[in-house]
């Protein structure tokens, strides 16, 4: 079997359909909302991508760094450094903020779901290897 | 705290999965596998061993013996009926539960589980 080929046909469309209109609830939760305006306001302020990408960079090289056992005291700084002016910026701000609470309702109710089911549904479907 | 709507989709959600074959079946056999009286024994066996094996090979005073009993031991848990069963039911709860997750992140634009898993799993 082609493992891209769907299996969405074996599986109870009632069910599909309920995970649907779960997946539906959640795009109109205020909490979803407000993280897609914070993101939207993020791709409207080059500023703020710009921030972002030098902290990543920073971050990337320490992590070089580190794996080759040479992180000096500055390559450890600038991250931090990078970490502050990022909070600094009001859109950035915002967009951790919105990201957070997201993340944080998300699984309370993947709690809230395992707590009925006997088992962790994001557990058990995340991709492979995927890390939050 | 939950959002009350975001609350009952995921109640309504779960109580389809729940009234399916495949959510039955996984948690019989799941029931079936933790109150195997066979099984629980060759996994308190495997579990005491690997402990021991743990602190020998610190000491590098593990012997082939100890390497064979706990590969038997492992391989014995695995090919018992109940412990197949328990994973052909898993696998199969899979199938139903990767289709929900599909379709549920489709509509939201990023992978639900890969976000809402719990970060101790990681």
């Amino acid at each position: 079997m082609n493992p891209n080929q769907s299996t969405m046909a074996t599986t109870d469309e009632r069910i599909v359909e309920a995970a649907r209109k779960f997946g539906r609830t959640i795009g109109e939760s205020n909490v979803y909302k407000n993280f897609e305006a914070a993101h939207q306001s993020l791709r409207g302020d080059q500023e703020a991508q710009q921030l972002l990408q030098q902290y990543q960079q920073s971050q990337q090289q320490l992590q070089m760094m580190q794996s080759w056992g040479g992180a000096q005291q500055d390559d450890i700084q600038r991250p931090e450094d990078m970490r502050k002016q990022m909070m600094e910026n009001k859109t950035l701000k915002e967009f951790f903020e919105a990201q957070d609470e997201l993340v944080a309702q998300l699984k309370e109710l993947n709690q809230f779901m395992t707590d009925k089911l006997g088992f962790d549904f994001a557990d058990m479907t995340k991709p492979a290897g995927g890390c939050c | 705290m939950l959002d009350m709507n975001l609350k009952l989709a995921a109640e309504e959600f779960v109580r389809y999965l729940n009234s399916s074959k495949e959510v039955k079946d996984f948690q019989a056999a799941q029931e079936k596998f933790n109150n195997d009286p066979e099984v629980s024994e060759l996994y308190q066996r495997f579990t005491r061993l690997a402990q021991e094996f743990q602190q020998k090979q610190a000491t590098g005073s593990v012997t082939q013996e100890e390497i064979n009993t706990i590969k038997q031991l492992q391989q014995q848990i695995n090919t018992h009926p109940v412990t197949q069963e328990y994973a052909q039911k898993q696998q199969e709860l899979m199938v139903i539960l990767q289709d929900c997750n599909q379709a549920i992140s489709e509509i939201t634009g990023f992978d639900f589980s890969a976000t809402a898993a719990p970060a101790a799993s990681c």
